[in-house]
């Protein structure tokens, strides 16, 4: 491939990274509630994303595939963190759990970061990024209907930790 | 307020606070790229050569030690092949796929070793050795490359000919697919 063409492969990897970046940063730190960990993970999942873009470029959804990468490491990141705390005891209440929020409604944060890993992932992927199942369980790593019991699951924890009626149809 | 409403409120409230700087992060991941994939160069480059190296002195030996007629290289005796020659594989699919297609620089040494210069991009070869019978040639070149590296693929038997002053290789038998491709998928010409 000649010059012109590393060329625009690079400016591709930009315009994608300019469009996602955000967006992948915001996703993981819903998932984290640790702001500066939330771009450090975005971040590697786009170090991962370049340093294979000559394959991934050519993928039908790019995006999906740092989505992947970046929500693996958060729940990776998330797990080291959990057995971290276990190991010092000390600490009762996970990161996750106790980052103060800067939005509105800490409540439903704080019950939210109490779901357990996968469940939150779906969450956020299915709520904030409005994503069909089958997306949010290809990012996830779990089948569709795995991804509805995720979600049903973690509705069903956060109406009883938010004293909230939860109906059966998803809105 | 469902449940589902106040999710998607309270995510989007909360990640609206959240806005980071995408140009430093564009040329911190860029520079990080850059370096992760040179300390995996280093890295692979280190581990062929002590491949190379490993296979050069102790594949002869250890075939010798089987005792086994059929796999049985013998470097002092190349017996004919010795000399540089051009390989071009032609890119396709296929070539593309093994890792091969472009033009390759192979030196047969009078001393049983085989030099594989590869074409350009192509990193992590071994050169390996051959030994000839009559019309006969074994080789372990290419030993370190994918699907070439199970104990039953290491040697790959060809029968060679002379084209003008060139080569011509036919496969005896060799599993491994990348090395049939640069042996066998065309004619060798002669270096002067």
């Amino acid at each position: 491939m000649g010059r012109s063409g590393r060329i625009d492969k690079a400016e591709e990897f930009q315009w994608l990274f300019v469009a996602e970046y955000p967006a992948v940063v915001r996703t993981t730190y819903l998932v984290l509630h640790d702001p500066d960990r939330a771009e450090e993970i975005a971040q590697d999942a786009f170090v991962q994303l370049l340093r294979h873009w000559d394959k991934v470029r050519d993928y039908d959804s790019p995006q999906a595939w740092v989505r992947r990468v970046a929500i693996r490491l958060a729940v990776r990141d998330t797990r080291r963190e959990r057995t971290r705390v276990r190991l010092t005891r000390g600490e009762a209440v996970l990161t996750s759990a106790e980052a103060p929020g800067t939005g509105l409604d800490p409540d439903l944060l704080a019950a939210i970061g109490s779901l357990p890993t996968q469940q939150r992932c779906v969450v956020v992927l299915f709520y904030y990024e409005d994503r069909p199942m089958e997306e949010v369980a290809e990012i996830v790593g779990c089948s569709t209907a795995t991804g509805w019991v995720h979600l049903h699951k973690a509705r069903k924890r956060l109406g009883v930790l938010l004293s909230e009626e939860v109906s059966s149809d998803v809105d | 307020m469902s449940i589902d409403r106040r999710l998607r409120n309270g995510l989007q409230d909360e990640a609206s606070g959240i806005d980071p700087d995408t140009h430093d992060a564009l040329a911190l991941v860029q520079t990080r790229a850059v370096r992760e994939t040179r300390r995996t160069r280093v890295f692979q480059a280190a581990a062929a050569t002590l491949v190379a190296v490993l296979v050069a002195i102790l594949l002869p030996l250890g075939l010798d030690r089987l005792g086994g007629e059929d796999r049985r290289i013998t470097p002092a005796a190349p017996l004919g092949l010795e000399g540089t020659y051009v390989v071009d594989v032609v890119a396709s699919a296929e070539t593309r796929r093994a890792g091969v297609a472009g033009r390759w620089v192979v030196t047969f040494a009078p001393n049983g070793l085989v030099d594989l210069a590869a074409p350009e991009g192509v990193s992590g070869i071994s050169g390996g050795s051959y030994s000839v019978e009559g019309e006969v040639m074994r080789t372990s070149s290419l030993v370190d490359q994918p699907g070439c590296q199970a104990s039953g693929r290491a040697l790959g038997t060809y029968r060679w000919s002379r084209v003008d002053d060139g080569l011509r290789f036919a496969v005896v038998s060799d599993d491994c697919q990348a090395r049939v491709l640069l042996f066998a998928n065309q004619d060798w010409e002669r270096v002067p």
